[in-house]
């Protein structure tokens, strides 16, 4: 079957007729104009749509929901230029203020997604998204909401678009088990602690469950993936010795580690001003994540007792791996996920 | 898991210290070592009728030996039958055995150099990897060999299309490990996808 994209009757003009909800299902066999196909050419993921409202289908109407700012398009841009494509998806333009806005940039508020060219204070509400006819709104005024020649924002913008569905759905019991880890990310943003400044050397967070995520408990292991060059390299294939000082401040009699994640990055953060290259270096960045796996600990005090046996009875383990960035191997990449967790608290009211 | 092994004809009898042959034993030993990490109960048949009840897999794979030596020897102690020890204690007594390298333990394992370098030296470790570390240590301290270099060379070993005990493990450890979730798609599914079915013809 081939469809092929017609201009509704009402096509021009379509922003202000949008809330007529009688005139939602006429499809007329108006056939698209040249212009017509130029601007649909001529669609961006991104682009903001001067239109005052959205349809949202009830459960027996049609209400519209308010756009004063516009609307975003979500759908991307190889799909949105092509003529045959009947539809695009749009979420209405927001703008946030203080916290929140600074919150939505750095990427903690997935229902938002930056619209840079717009304004630092201006986003996509991505809790709408309606799909709406290209045929609406082909005469409705559009401007760029981000710099199509900068390849780095078009890409941030998609990915936070898809960021919102694409997550793995970590369950519900292991959740409480890797929350502790938030406190130690959000240090990275503090520049004075060298926890944080060990941090920033992270590029990412991943959690493995060997064995799989069917059935609990889940043994875990929290892949620390640094970046290139950060934990020292050795000539041969065997360990490098641990110093005897170093190997007795980290660990009691009975091999547990004894510091805190915060005592081990002080110290590495010292050793490192020293010798970066050093097999001090070496066993503090091993212990370091070792010290995050041990961090992650359910405060069961939050839950029911039902719940708490449930969470404890979740996890069998949670071990540390530490991985420069070029040598964590597909097979795990595939067998991993990134660590990407709500945020705790209740969404800020918009 | 309910694993029981019986490692009947493959280990040399008390006071035999040559390797008859290590190939056929390779070879033996790596559908062997499906069946043990199957979670199956194994008795590896050579010239005898297999023992009732526990059919092997290796009599369906595995063409029987023709050598007369090797039977009857004393199974290997299961695990839990061991005094409690470190897995720093596992870890490196598993090194010293194999002779394999930190890089090939991890391999096995499926975790880098470091995490076993980690673990040798006290480290945390989850129950799953707790569980495979003690699983290889028994495949390697079960192989008819004498010292670390021989086993190393049985764990390589290739013989017939059959793939090296290394590689096997290496499988089965994949196959073990559940749904991949990371990338979900494979290459079919993802080249020449269709957007949705306003496209097709």
């Amino acid at each position: 079957m081939v469809y092929a994209l017609v201009r509704t009757k009402s096509g021009r003009g379509a922003e202000r007729t949008l809330s007529n909800a009688g005139s939602l299902g006429s499809v007329g066999p108006a056939p698209l104009s040249e212009d017509d196909l130029e601007i649909i050419a001529s669609l961006r993921q991104g682009d903001i749509v001067k239109i005052d409202s959205l349809p949202i289908l009830t459960c027996d109407s049609v209400r519209f929901h308010s756009t004063p700012h516009g609307a975003v398009l979500l759908t991307q841009t190889c799909d949105a230029v092509r003529r045959e494509k009947l539809t695009v998806g749009l979420s209405p333009i927001v703008r946030l203020e203080g916290d929140i806005a600074r919150n939505a940039r750095n990427g903690k508020l997935l229902r938002y997604v930056h619209v840079p060219s717009a304004g630092s204070d201006v986003f996509a509400d991505m809790s709408v998204i309606v799909t709406v006819d290209k045929a609406r709104f082909l005469a409705a005024s559009r401007t760029a909401g981000i710099d199509q020649t900068d390849d780095d924002e078009v890409r941030r913008f998609g990915r936070a678009v898809g960021r919102r569905f694409g997550r793995f759905p970590f369950p519900n019991e292991v959740v409480p088990w890797l929350r502790p880890l938030e406190v130690v990310v959000q240090g990275r943003h503090n520049k004075d602690s060298p926890e944080g400044a060990a941090m920033r050397d992270v590029v990412e967070l991943r959690v493995e469950a060997v064995g799989g995520w069917q059935n609990p408990p889940y043994a875990l292991t929290l892949c620390v993936i640094v970046e290139r060059g950060v934990i020292p390299s050795f000539p041969t294939d065997d360990e490098p010795p641990c110093p005897h000082d170093l190997a007795v401040w980290l660990r009691s009699d009975n091999g547990n580690l004894r510091q805190t994640s915060t005592a081990i990055a002080d110290r590495l953060a010292a050793e490192r001003r020293g010798d970066p290259s050093s097999a001090t270096v070496y066993w503090l960045w091993l212990s370091l994540a070792e010290a995050w796996a041990a961090r992650c600990t359910p405060d069961l005090h939050k839950y029911s007792p039902e719940e708490a046996a449930e969470i404890q009875a979740a996890v069998d383990g949670i071990d540390a791996d530490v991985v420069d960035e070029s040598g964590f191997d597909l097979y795990r990449y595939r067998r991993s996920e990134q660590l990407d967790l709500d945020h705790l608290s209740p969404p800020p009211p918009i | 898991m309910n694993t029981q092994i019986s490692f009947v004809g493959l280990v040399p009898q008390s006071g035999t210290s040559a390797i008859p042959d290590s190939g056929a034993l390779a070879q033996t030993w790596t559908s062997s070592l499906i069946a043990t990490l199957s979670g199956v109960a194994v008795t590896a048949t050579l010239l005898t009728a297999p023992t009732v009840g526990a059919r092997s897999i290796s009599e369906r794979t595995v063409p029987p030996l023709t050598r007369p030596a090797m039977l009857s020897a004393p199974a290997i102690r299961p695990p839990h039958d061991r005094p409690m020890q470190s897995t720093a204690t596992i870890v490196r007594d598993l090194r010293e055995k194999s002779g394999l390298t930190w890089d090939q333990l991890g391999r096995l394992l499926g975790v880098s150099r470091r995490a076993v370098h980690l673990w040798a030296a006290g480290g945390r470790i989850n129950a799953r990897h707790l569980e495979l570390l003690t699983r290889l240590r028994g495949i390697v301290e079960s192989l008819p060999a004498a010292d670390a270099s021989q086993r190393r060379m049985l764990l390589f070993e290739t013989r017939q299309s059959q793939p090296s005990i290394f590689d096997v493990f290496l499988r089965l450890h994949a196959s073990d490990e559940g749904v991949v979730t990371g990338t979900p798609f494979t290459p079919d599914q993802l080249f020449g996808a269709r957007y949705d079915e306003a496209e097709s013809e």
